[in-house]
């Protein structure tokens, strides 16, 4: 068994001026790529066999698991490849996204926070103030509850007994480095303020409604 | 054998700042201080140590120095000598502070003093933006000195006054001991610095400075950088067997690091004085979880130190880094370190 790189469900220039081609294509093509080729490695190798047959994200629960001689590599690349292909699916290009949260997300985010704005707020200082490599999420938790949380490295909410706040991710930012750095440089917030207009809110309502009912966000992880 | 409890030096009375919302003492550290003056670039604010200020710092740099006694084997000699240092570390900055952890500043007096501009400064780059080219981009070092190292700058100075610091850890060898405070004990709950926020941009900026001033210090036009001179050699073949293999597994570490964080060729001075190659999460500076360490060079390997000019090709960079090395620098802080260790 061994994952392919899921093709980008947009063109690379599709989140131009927010996100630059050339940053969405070696994010995609060398970092995804990598991540892949990696957790592809450690699947083919000695106790991959603990992995077979799982989905992506039934992975991600495995980690803590894990034997210690694959669980650090399983948490990088196979957390890099879910994060990745994750992060793909909820972005999209203007005129083709829905640009704010209606109906059950939309409430759920008001009654949560107050308002979208303060939601965003709130994300964006998870996600400003993550020092070194890392995620910020907004998820849903056991409770049903929605809640907003930032990872170290490649770590994401699926992975339970590593992550402070386990739960389903339904939106996520890459705060890596290389996810901004060709045209933002140290500039994180600004990039952050960027992003938000490449957000498909129907894609998190999809995600919230799966979440909510025990379901995991649905997005491509195509085999070889 | 030296213990830690000779090492807890209670403050005068008059000083002690019972009662009051900060203590005020200069963590004096002229005797650690002279042992390496140029092991963080310029000085920036030299301390003016009371002699009983002084006397605090001699003790905490005579701790930092002291042997067990020749008790025991290797292996007992150096837990021994890392469990001194560790407290010498911990007991001189508890000592300066009174005994007593930092009280943060109240809010009033934390947003008047907003953007405090010292006690640390950005230290200039010692040559030219361009300088290093063709290994590292003058637009990468401009933003990384101009905008990184500045913010890690600013923003030490800003946790040091939340933390009711900014008098007390004023220069880079206060700051080593207070990096060594709250970036081990600290991370468990323990150490001067009370409030967890504080203690963590204390951890990461601190850590971002020096770790930065190290850096750019250590680092040299191509046409200026010669191979380690006969003392540096020697401590190199003797640590891995010659300069090749020192370098291969400096590389590894360097290429297989995830994430953000740093690695360090380090004279372990509670260990032989045997150099070593460890690594780093993000800012982490490596006497924290392991006192005694010092580095002597260091390559940053956050995407930040590579990315305009290499993108995702992180071994690219770090063979060319290797071409500017300034191996006579890292020499002076090899020496300084021993120096400081015997």
């Amino acid at each position: 068994m061994a994952f392919a790189l899921p093709p980008l469900p947009y063109a690379y220039d599709a989140l131009e001026p927010y996100i630059d081609s050339t940053t969405m294509n070696i994010h995609h093509t060398k970092h995804h790529n990598t991540y892949v080729t990696n957790v592809n490695n450690v699947l083919a190798g000695e106790n991959g066999g603990a992995l077979k047959g799982l989905s992506l994200s039934a992975i991600q629960k495995e980690v803590v698991t894990l034997p210690d001689s694959i669980k650090t590599a399983v948490r990088n690349s196979g957390g890099g490849h879910w994060n990745h292909s994750f992060f793909w699916s909820v972005m999209g290009k203007t005129g083709s996204i829905a640009e704010a949260p209606t109906g059950d997300l939309k409430s759920s985010i008001e009654s949560t926070f107050g308002s979208l704005d303060e939601m965003q707020k709130k994300f964006n200082t998870a996600a400003a103030s993550r020092f070194g490599s890392g995620w910020a999420w907004l998820s849903v938790n056991a409770d049903g509850q929605l809640f907003i949380s930032s990872t170290p490295n490649q770590d994401n909410p699926l992975m339970e007994g590593i992550v402070d706040q386990p739960g389903t991710p339904i939106l996520g930012l890459d705060v890596w480095e290389h996810a901004y750095y060709l045209k933002y440089q140290n500039r994180r917030p600004e990039y952050i303020a960027s992003w938000w207009k490449t957000v498909d809110f129907d894609v998190i309502a999809k995600n919230y409604s799966a979440a909510k009912s025990g379901g995991l966000p649905a997005f491509d992880t195509p085999l070889v | 054998m030296t213990t830690a409890a000779a090492f807890v030096i209670a403050p005068p009375a008059a000083t002690r700042g019972v009662g009051h919302p900060r203590t005020r003492w200069r963590l004096a550290t002229a005797a650690a201080a002279a042992r390496r003056p140029a092991a963080c670039g310029p000085p920036v604010r030299a301390a003016h140590p009371t002699p009983r200020a002084a006397a605090v710092g001699a003790a905490a740099a005579a701790a930092a120095s002291a042997d067990d006694g020749g008790s025991g084997g290797g292996a007992r000699r150096t837990h021994s000598r890392r469990v001194v240092l560790a407290s010498a570390a911990a007991a001189a900055v508890a000592a300066a502070l009174g005994g007593v952890t930092a009280a943060p500043r109240p809010a009033a007096a934390a947003a008047a003093a907003a953007a405090p501009t010292g006690p640390f400064v950005l230290p200039p780059l010692p040559y030219a933006a361009d300088a290093l080219e063709p290994a590292i981009d003058a637009a990468t070092m401009t933003v990384h000195h101009d905008k990184h190292f500045a913010a890690y700058t600013a923003k030490l100075n800003a946790a040091l006054a939340a933390a009711g610091l900014a008098d007390v850890v004023t220069n880079d060898a206060s700051l080593r001991l207070l990096l060594g405070n709250v970036g081990a004990a600290g991370g468990k709950g323990g150490g001067v610095v009370a409030d967890p926020a504080v203690r963590a941009a204390i951890r990461n900026n601190g850590g971002g400075y020096v770790n930065h001033t190290l850096f750019f210090s250590t680092m040299t036009p191509a046409a200026k950088a010669a191979p380690p001179l006969v003392v540096l050699s020697e401590a190199i073949d003797g640590g891995f067997g010659s300069f090749d293999k020192m370098r291969a597994a400096f590389t590894s570490a360097a290429t297989g690091l995830f994430g953000s964080g740093w690695v360090w060729l380090v004279v372990d001075t509670a260990g032989g004085n045997r150099v070593r190659v460890t690594t780093t999460a993000n800012q982490d500076v490596p006497w924290a979880a392991t006192p005694g360490l010092v580095p002597v060079l260091g390559l940053d390997v956050w995407e930040h130190a590579y990315y305009l000019k290499y993108k995702n090709k992180r071994p690219d960079y770090v063979e060319a880094w290797w071409s500017v090395v300034d191996w006579a620098a890292v020499e002076r802080r090899y020496e300084e370190a021993i120096a400081s260790a015997a």
